[in-house]
């Protein structure tokens, strides 16, 4: 079956469904093609209460139409060219990687978006702090975003949160305790999760599942905007792998070639097309779409679709504390050190924030699963193995600094021909490198972590020797002024097609070291005037 | 080909007389098995359906097998042998991962006993009111 719209969404993500919800409120017929499949969650669950490994891809199905990556095996889907090994996932289904999402709304701070100006490092985005601003608000509205408006986030508001903070955990407020007088302050993190009925959802329950997966749906996941677009009139067709971008002869986007799971093709028309289908697959999209006229893809005439791919690399500290701080109760992390995002030693080492976790050694070691089993191993029994476990996994701190990572062009994703998923796409193959910049600025994460965990007389004390994936996958895309050094400009429209626009923190062309989301959606936000002008 | 599927008939033959054999000689019951993981564990209620996945796995060792059936029949005074087993068994019932040929399975998410010491639901239930964790952990036994 064939579609035409005004406007075709490629993907179903908090970008995409974002869009979608906003466009069919004004007016505009709108379809969303989703490569995945749709997701029920009472399924999601049932599946991650069977699973083994519980990795943030536990509850979800990997379909040979769409595959994913895997957090446990990074070879699975992509093909490593190295040096270093590129981790991060994201899920290709109906409300997307939100589903497994922390949930952490930090907006970025004004100098992320001026590293060239002010450092002499990297580039400069084609828009300002100030610019974001007013967007940043109303994403943060459209997600439901708890915070404190007492914390201290060098990261200036004109409007309040949507709702008041999630409380501090007990082990956040011992953390801020033992700080005092130190120079690192542990800060309430504002998140996209209830702490009040919000959107027709309820305040968090206390699951200790945000990832990967909220039982109640009191975090925020896309599907909520996925069905707000449907009542408002837009139709999302899951199961519909976008597989190339057709471009006619005066360069505007003709259409789509569509693959279904049984291989058969259909073809999406529209005015406007917009892909919003993440670090991945929208870069190797437009890469495999390359004809004779466009040998290297479509919106590719700078070179830069698929470059200066960018993530948080991340390193795990933990220990055990001198006191039991009630671990594994509540979301996640409620806190973090922010402060270390902002300062002018960005010159020489990455921005970084630390985050602190209420899940014990859950992401480093396996708890409580491993502690129960090495103090079983010990020959404890009955009463003294309960409170030997109580004890142990309520002490258990892990402290994660996730640092920014410069864009270079080497480090980049591209199709790979000779390697095709189920239906025939090209899989994608990564280069990625991780440089001394982020390296030196792992150093000081680590380093602050030894101060903090000394300041709460932590014993059995650990530092990973290698770095984790954050699964912000960023810089693909990117967004600028000059038509040769980035692929969309700073409406994110495309600057060789002037119908078609590209979303998601692909456009990013810093990585900044807050989480990416909360920018995604203010950037979407930001975008949605220009496509419906352009319709 | 043919006596491929001879042998493979043969095999079948010998599996299906060797767990009739099994069930028959009946090394240790269900009911067994339970009570002296209720001995192990210092509980009294105990999962039956979870208690017949470990029990299965145990049985279908042989080594591990007989030194089930002696440590059902032993009063105290354990061997090594004997010793290592209650550990693994109590292992499995706090982890609610068991093992079998070596490979890791689940055999309980919500029903592993280490979330019962920790006296929380295990993830993916709701466990408290809203902001219950900003509480200082209760105190333990």
């Amino acid at each position: 079956m064939p579609w035409s719209a005004d406007v075709v969404i490629v993907g179903s993500g908090v970008a995409g469904s974002l869009v979608a919800c906003r466009l069919a409120r004004a007016g505009v017929k709108v379809v969303v093609l989703e490569a995945g499949p749709r997701v029920q969650r009472t399924a999601a669950l049932a599946q991650y209460r069977r699973a083994l490994i519980k990795v943030p891809e536990s509850p979800y199905p990997d379909m040979p139409h769409a595959p994913h990556p895997v957090s446990d095996n990074p070879d699975r889907y992509f093909l490593q060219n190295g040096p270093d090994t590129f981790a991060s996932a994201y899920l290709r289904q109906v409300g997307g990687t939100t589903w497994h999402w922390l949930g952490t709304t930090l907006r970025f701070v004004p100098d992320d978006f001026r590293l060239r100006s002010k450092f002499g490092i990297a580039v400069d985005w084609p828009i300002s702090y100030g610019d974001l601003e007013p967007w940043y608000g109303e994403a943060e509205r459209e997600l439901g975003v708890a915070g404190d408006p007492e914390a201290e986030l060098q990261a200036p508001r004109s409007q309040p949160y949507a709702m008041p903070m999630i409380p501090l955990s007990y082990s956040d407020q011992r953390t801020i305790a033992a700080l005092h007088g130190t120079p690192y302050r542990v800060v309430a993190t504002p998140q996209a999760r209830n702490s009040q009925r919000y959107d027709n959802r309820p305040a968090c329950c206390g699951s200790a599942s945000c990832i990967p997966i909220c039982p109640v749906q009191a975090k925020y996941d896309a599907t909520s905007h996925v069905s707000q677009a449907e009542r408002a009139g837009a139709q999302v067709v899951a199961d519909a792998v976008v597989t190339r971008v057709d471009v006619a002869a005066d360069g505007r986007i003709s259409g789509l070639v569509v693959t279904r799971p049984d291989r058969t093709e259909d073809r999406a028309t529209a005015r406007v097309f917009v892909i919003a289908a993440h670090g991945i697959e929208t870069p190797k999209l437009l890469l495999q779409s390359r004809t004779e006229r466009l040998p290297s893809g479509v919106a590719n005439s700078s070179d830069h679709v698929g470059r200066n791919l960018m993530d948080h690399p991340s390193q795990l500290n933990w220990a055990l504390a001198g006191e039991p701080l009630g671990m594994f109760r509540g979301p996640m992390s409620t806190a973090g050190i922010e402060h270390t995002r902002a300062g002018d030693w960005r010159r020489d080492h990455a921005s970084f924030r630390i985050q602190v976790d209420n899940r014990g050694w859950a992401w480093p070691a396996g708890a409580p699963e491993s502690t129960a089993r090495a103090l079983s191993r010990r020959g404890l029994r009955g009463a003294d193995l309960d409170r030997a476990i109580a004890d142990h996994s309520s002490r258990q701190i892990t402290l994660t600094p996730m640092v920014e990572q410069l864009p270079s062009p080497a480090n980049r994703i591209v199709p790979d021909f000779d390697q095709r998923d189920a239906i025939g796409v090209p899989r994608p193959r990564i280069t990625y490198r991780i440089d001394g910049y982020s390296k030196r600025a792992l150093e000081h994460g680590r380093r602050i972590a030894r101060e903090v965990f000394a300041a709460m007389r932590a014993t059995e004390t650990h530092e990973a020797p290698g770095y984790v994936a954050s699964g912000h996958v960023m810089g693909t895309y990117r967004m600028g002024t000059d038509p040769k050094q980035s692929v969309v400009n700073p409406d994110q429209r495309a600057h060789d097609h002037p119908n078609l626009f590209l979303l998601g923190s692909g456009v990013f062309p810093t990585g900044a070291a807050s989480n990416p989301t909360l920018t995604i959606a203010a950037l979407a936000l930001r975008a949605v005037e220009e496509i419906r002008k352009s319709v | 080909m043919a006596s491929l599927t001879r042998r493979a008939l043969l095999g079948g033959a010998v599996l299906l007389a060797s767990s009739a054999r099994l069930r028959a000689m009946a090394p240790v019951s269900l009911a067994e098995f339970i009570e002296l993981s209720q001995r192990l564990l210092g509980r009294s209620k105990l999962d039956t359906e979870v208690a017949h996945l470990y029990l299965t796995a145990l049985l279908a060792d042989a080594d591990s097998a007989v030194t089930l059936a002696y440590l059902v029949q032993s009063n105290g005074n354990p061997t090594a042998e004997q010793a290592a087993l209650s550990r693994t068994i109590i292992e499995w019932w706090y982890t609610g991962v068991y093992e079998v040929d070596g490979k890791p399975r689940l055999a309980t998410h919500s029903g592993a006993l280490m979330w019962n010491a920790m006296r929380m639901p295990a993830p993916g239930t709701c466990a408290a009111p809203f902001g219950a964790w900003s509480q200082p952990p209760q105190d333990r036994v």
